[in-house]
């Protein structure tokens, strides 16, 4: 973690946990003054994840794909006039062997390792090789381009574009020339980059977004201890008094999915049996948890990848039935996953990480926050689906198409904690943070809202109730 | 004095008999059988009206995206959105008296 760059703990002053520790009526403790807890206007920002009525789901997904395009191209023909002036747009029907053109379209990537339906009926080895291996990238994957005409193979002299570095359903614009044979040579490539960042104002104080992700409940390696500690922190209940300084200066607390996990013996019990009631225990331990959280601070809760609510992005909020006692907190809100919000004009927008894990599994070379800076250079939050990720079948929209810049990103449920600044054109900088699963790390991150910089917490225990 | 009964008000079975003659009636109406579409006139199309030739013309426009899944107009207001420049003449249609029959695309319950 050396190389990363964290925001120090505040040093303590010598303190031990003497407030919490005292004898009821001593000194010390009416000596303590209740720390107020910051507080900052919070406004949503994720209306087009949320589906309402839209339930229909007899689309195709061509829709989509039509909406990304046409979204993305002006963006990504004002990039093409700007970088290269004088090169003629032209659509991929109408590309010449005679001159040098640039072409835009959406990027497929014809992989043979690709897990495909089909490939039980074809008896190809291609799936068994599939099975083998981490992810599904190959040395003779190949990239194709395609528009609303038609499509065309493309072979890249450019560093920038490789099979292993890209993902199907990117907008980009390509460069160069068709040779005799029938490809595309490209020469450039130009992606639709960052979108403009809000400006906002900058906070006088430290204030501070908590995200965690993969609490994990439902898990049998679930430890109660560890998740007490977590809550016994955001609500001030922890340590001495710059610790719960530090608390009071936690203004919203992000559930980035992966809350309770997946309810196996649930799934598997009878509905008549009394084992039911013990296998719902998971999902009151998430409620009490949340009840005690919402109680001390602002929580908004997303679904995760094993979560009980839909699979397909936007993932939709969790029913408000798993919470009977922290549904009535109006601190409480249960939202969509990709999630957007801002924090006194400070942009944060995540996902619980689907997005990131199905891009590792297509590209080779990239490290998860890699994937996460590209998603905003591609202004795409999830370019795989609907190709290798499910989502909804939108019709004239393309809502994960990125209108603006946040000022942090994440992505949640990754396999460690990772973080780096991201500056772009015109000053924008962006905080990106991958946020490990509690139950494997412990690991709760700090995001100052004021100097964007991060820092994690992680929180052990060796307490074991056998 | 005839007693009321309470099946007066309450049906004791559900009426399935009217239930499936509607939604039989809705999926006729879905699916019109083309005129000539089928036999010895399967080619031309002599007797389809100007503004139906106009609104297939629109739906087999590839620049505006592709036609199944939504309704004509739909498709014409996202083309608007996206600064594709549809044809008035299909707005007017759509939103005119006859708009409620036009509104599906060509390929409306045959794909």
């Amino acid at each position: 973690m050396g190389t990363l760059d964290l925001e120090r703990p505040t040093p303590s002053t010598g303190q031990k946990y003497d407030e919490l520790l005292s004898m009821p009526g001593d000194m010390m403790c009416a000596e303590a003054a209740a720390i107020p807890r910051a507080t900052c206007e919070y406004t949503p920002r994720g209306q087009g994840f949320l589906l309402g009525k839209q339930r229909s789901f007899d689309r195709q997904y061509a829709h989509l794909y039509f909406s990304r395009l046409l979204k993305l191209r002006q963006v990504v023909q004002q990039q093409v006039q700007a970088a290269w002036p004088g090169t003629p747009v032209v659509k991929i029907l109408s590309v010449g062997e005679d001159q040098e053109v640039a072409v835009i379209g959406t990027l497929y990537k014809d992989m043979k390792l690709k897990p495909s339906i089909l490939d039980e009926y074809a008896k190809q080895p291609g799936f068994k090789q599939a099975l083998g291996g981490t992810g599904f990238c190959s040395d003779d994957d190949s990239l194709v381009l395609e528009d609303e005409g038609a499509r065309m193979s493309m072979r890249s002299e450019c560093a920038e574009l490789q099979p292993d570095s890209v993902v199907t359903g990117v907008v980009l614009a390509v460069r160069g020339r068709a040779e005799p044979g029938g490809d595309f040579v490209v020469s450039g490539v130009l992606w639709a980059g960052l979108p403009e960042q809000p400006q906002r104002p900058l906070p006088q104080e430290d204030a501070y977004v908590a995200l965690v992700s993969g609490l994990q409940l439902a898990n049998s390696k679930a430890d109660m201890m560890q998740v007490q500690l977590l809550v016994d922190f955001l609500t001030g209940n922890l340590g001495a008094a710059p610790q719960q300084q530090l608390a009071a200066k936690v203004v919203q607390l992000v559930i980035a999915g992966g809350s309770l996990g997946q309810l196996e013996a649930l799934a598997a019990a009878n509905p008549y049996s009394r084992q039911q009631t013990t296998d719902m225990e998971p999902v009151r331990d998430m409620d009490l948890v949340m009840t005690e959280l919402a109680a001390a601070l602002p929580v908004d809760i997303m679904p995760g990848p094993d979560d009980p609510a839909n699979v397909s992005l936007p993932q939709q909020p969790l029913h408000q039935c798993l919470f009977p006692g922290a549904a009535p907190y109006s601190s409480f809100r249960r939202v969509t996953n990709p999630h957007a919000f801002e924090l006194d004009g400070c942009l944060l927008l995540g996902t619980s990480g689907q997005n990131i894990d199905d891009m590792a599994k297509y590209t080779r070379g990239r490290s998860r926050l890699d994937l996460l800076a590209c998603c905003l250079q591609w202004r795409h939050l999830c370019p795989t689906a609907p190709d290798t990720l499910t989502c909804f079948p939108f019709g004239a929209d393309d809502p994960f198409v990125l209108q603006q810049c946040p000022h942090i990103m994440l992505a949640a449920n990754q396999p460690e904690f990772d973080t780096r600044l991201l500056e772009g054109p015109g000053g924008a900088s962006v905080r990106l943070v991958c946020v490990p699963s509690f139950i494997t790390t412990g690991t709760l991150v700090l995001v100052n809202l004021r100097t964007l910089q991060c820092q994690p917490l992680i929180f052990q225990s060796n307490y074991t109730s056998s | 004095m005839q007693q009321a009964r309470i099946t007066d008000n309450f049906r004791q079975q559900k009426n399935f008999d009217s239930i499936s003659r509607t939604s039989r009636d809705k999926k006729q109406q879905k699916a019109p059988e083309l005129p000539g579409a089928h036999g010895e006139a399967a080619v031309t199309n002599y007797d389809i009206s100007a503004e139906e030739r106009l609104l297939r013309a629109f739906d087999l426009a590839t620049q505006y995206g592709p036609c199944t899944g939504m309704t004509r107009l739909e498709r014409w207001q996202r083309a608007e959105q996206f600064g594709l420049n549809p044809p008035m003449q299909v707005k007017e249609l759509l939103t005119g008296p006859q708009g409620e029959q036009l509104n599906q695309c060509l390929w409306d319950g045959r794909v």
